[in-house]
């Protein structure tokens, strides 16, 4: 359950991140974001990460739940590429 | 100057990828199937069914061997994990037994009874070539495993360099725009588990890293056996008394042995002169019980039970090992980490495939005549589609195999996997005769129809298939079909797509001719 958890925040964090580079905001928000707005998207995705983090290590230990976040961090950067990708897709058509 | 290290690290990572790279991807590919190697062995054996027991299983093992060794120097005994269900036994017979007592080894379930389950080596094999290969001495095997896991960091190291673009472009992956899709590619799953390759690689070079290096144990111990003493505790072999005396009852052992680590299970089982007053019996913690690979252990006197000595890793050095081991094979991993661990290995070896082939794709478009390349492209070119259709395929037919071989035959196991390397060199042969587009299309189509003919040919040969063990609620037979459609999907797509690019190759030679003019 807890991989579940740390799944969905770090797929958001990603998402977040993504709202923070130039490259994806027109696909994402439609309109290229102000630097505020984009260094407050960067902040939120890397605290995210961060409450992930916090939560793996509290429930499963320092070490066990830093390996497990690795992980979980890697699948949820392969479906935020995914979601970007497919999304990035359909807008140019 | 910095340019002048980009292109120099871009030299390196470029060759040192390619010249091991088919070598790296057997050992991802195989490597990755190896995290669930007890899994593969349960779905290769389908007559074994029904949960594991790690008592129940020592004792029927000492029943067992009672029975068949009495007299033996010693026995060995591998009880099963929660994944898998057999137990694995060895025993040394004695010194002056007949030459005719030939087998040593045997395989038994849970009640100590031999296994009549059809001969195999399972996922073991996979987890062995994945470090030892085939055909070939141990030792050299693992010189050019230890090599290529060299060059793969080196490659890995020198590729943040080169890729300057990888955190910039995180999360750019576009489908259909030949060379730029492979870069993306190779940079997303590069990247995104980063620090699983680091980790894999490196600890990876540590689990063999004493025989890669041995002159740090040689400069310090008289030799292998103070070292391994120093490490392990003493050893001494004990003779026969020759007086009799009957085998303490295992299970209380265990359970104090359990209690002594923390509720650890026992994994291994030795004993030393059976049924004699002199016996001992040593227990060591199971692999898959805590990160460390190097778990404790304890001696009891095998007639009275009294406890005799206690082992455990110490010292910063012998534990470094110990959890790095661990952590490159993933013994201690549940179900959910395994995944995890599974699919970053996937990523890994997409990695090393696209990387593979988008060595040809950049020099497709500068060769100076694309419709004749010189030899060494044609090499690397056909080089790929054995190392990466090829060994899928090998590995499908391996599966297949299984199911497929009659039950009796001789040598059984070792033909399953003659199956896969033919099936491999197949592929290979293919690859040199035909057209190198078309070869890839027919390779990767093949690939892709012998994985999803597994789970059919499954479903025909045993009463495990996919329905049925979805209804059993049987997930290891549940997920392994499911995978091996999975990938039989992903090869026929990706098949599917090399053809739709052949169909229009006007535009990628116009694209190509455009390049050449304008450098």
């Amino acid at each position: 359950m807890i991989h579940l958890g740390v799944l969905v925040l770090a797929l958001g964090a990603f998402v977040a991140l993504a709202f923070g580079m130039k490259r994806h905001q027109r696909d994402l928000a439609g309109r290229p974001l102000g630097p505020a707005a984009s260094r407050l998207a960067t902040t939120i995705g890397w605290l995210l990460l961060a409450l992930a983090w916090a939560l793996e290590v509290a429930v499963l230990g320092p070490a066990l739940g830093t390996i497990a976040w690795i992980g979980e961090i890697s699948v949820a950067a392969w479906l935020a590429v995914g979601a970007i990708t497919w999304r990035a897709a359909r807008k140019g058509r | 100057m910095k340019d002048g290290l980009r292109q120099s690290m871009a030299l390196l990572h470029t060759w040192t990828g390619l010249l091991l790279g088919w070598l790296l991807f057997a050992m991802f590919a195989t490597g990755t199937a190896a995290y669930f190697q007890d899994e593969i062995t349960r779905w290769m054996q389908p007559e074994v069914a029904g949960p594991s027991d790690p008592v129940a299983s020592a004792q029927g093992a000492v029943r067992y061997l009672q029975r068949v060794a009495p007299d033996a120097q010693s026995w060995y005994i591998t009880l099963p994990n929660a994944r898998g269900a057999t137990t694995q036994v060895y025993w040394q017979p004695a010194a002056d037994a007949p030459p005719a007592t030939r087998e040593t080894a045997a395989i038994l379930d849970r009640d100590g009874r031999e296994m009549t389950a059809r001969a195999t080596q399972g996922g073991y094999f996979l987890y062995r070539f994945h470090f030892d290969l085939h055909y070939m001495p141990v030792m050299w095997a693992r010189y050019l495993v230890g090599v290529a896991a060299m060059f793969m960091l080196v490659a890995i190291l020198s590729g943040i360099i080169t890729h300057k673009k990888i955190f910039a472009d995180f999360f750019m992956l576009r489908f259909g725009k030949g060379q730029r899709s492979w870069l993306d590619a190779h940079n997303v799953t590069a990247v995104m588990a980063l620090p699983f390759h680091l980790m894999i690689t490196f600890t990876g070079l540590v689990t063999l890293a004493s025989m890669y290096m041995p002159w740090g144990i040689a400069a310090n111990y008289a030799n292998e056996t103070a070292y391994s003493e120093a490490l392990f505790g003493p050893y001494a072999t004990v003779a026969r008394s020759g007086k009799g005396a009957p085998l303490a009852d295992l299970a209380p052992l265990m359970r104090r042995a359990s209690a002594d680590w923390g509720g650890k299970d026992t994994g291994i089982v030795v004993f030393t002169n059976p049924g004699d007053a002199t016996a001992t019996i040593a227990l060591s913690r199971a692999a898959g019980e805590a990160f460390g690979s190097r778990g404790e252990s304890v001696t009891f006197n095998a007639a009275t039970g009294a406890l005799q000595g206690e082992h455990r890793t110490t010292g910063a050095g012998p534990v470094t090992e110990s959890v790095m081991i661990g952590l490159h094979s993933g013994r201690y991993a549940k179900w959910g980490l395994r995944w995890l661990y599974f699919l970053s290995g996937l990523g890994g070896t997409i990695m090393v495939g696209s990387g593979l082939v988008l060595w040809t794709v950049k020099r497709r478009a500068r060769l100076p005549d694309p419709q004749r390349p010189h030899f060494g492209f044609r090499l690397v070119e056909r080089l790929n589609i054995t190392a990466i259709a090829g060994l899928a395929t090998g590995l499908a037919i391996y599966f297949l195999a299984n199911r497929l071989l009659p039950l009796g035959m001789a040598d059984r196991a070792e033909r399953e996997i003659d199956c896969l390397f033919l099936a491999w060199a197949g592929v290979g042969l293919w690859a040199l005769v035909r057209p190198p587009l078309r070869a890839w299309i027919e390779s990767l189509a093949l690939a892709g129809l012998c994985f999803a003919a597994v789970p059919l040919v499954n479903a025909l040969t045993t009463s495990r298939g996919l329905a049925r063990s979805l209804i059993a609620g049987d997930w290891t037979f549940v997920s392994f079909d499911v995978v091996m459609l999975a990938l039989g999907a992903a090869f026929l797509v990706t098949a599917g797509k090399v053809a739709q690019r052949k169909a229009r190759p006007d535009a990628q030679m116009r694209r190509a001719g455009a390049r050449t003019v304008r450098s």
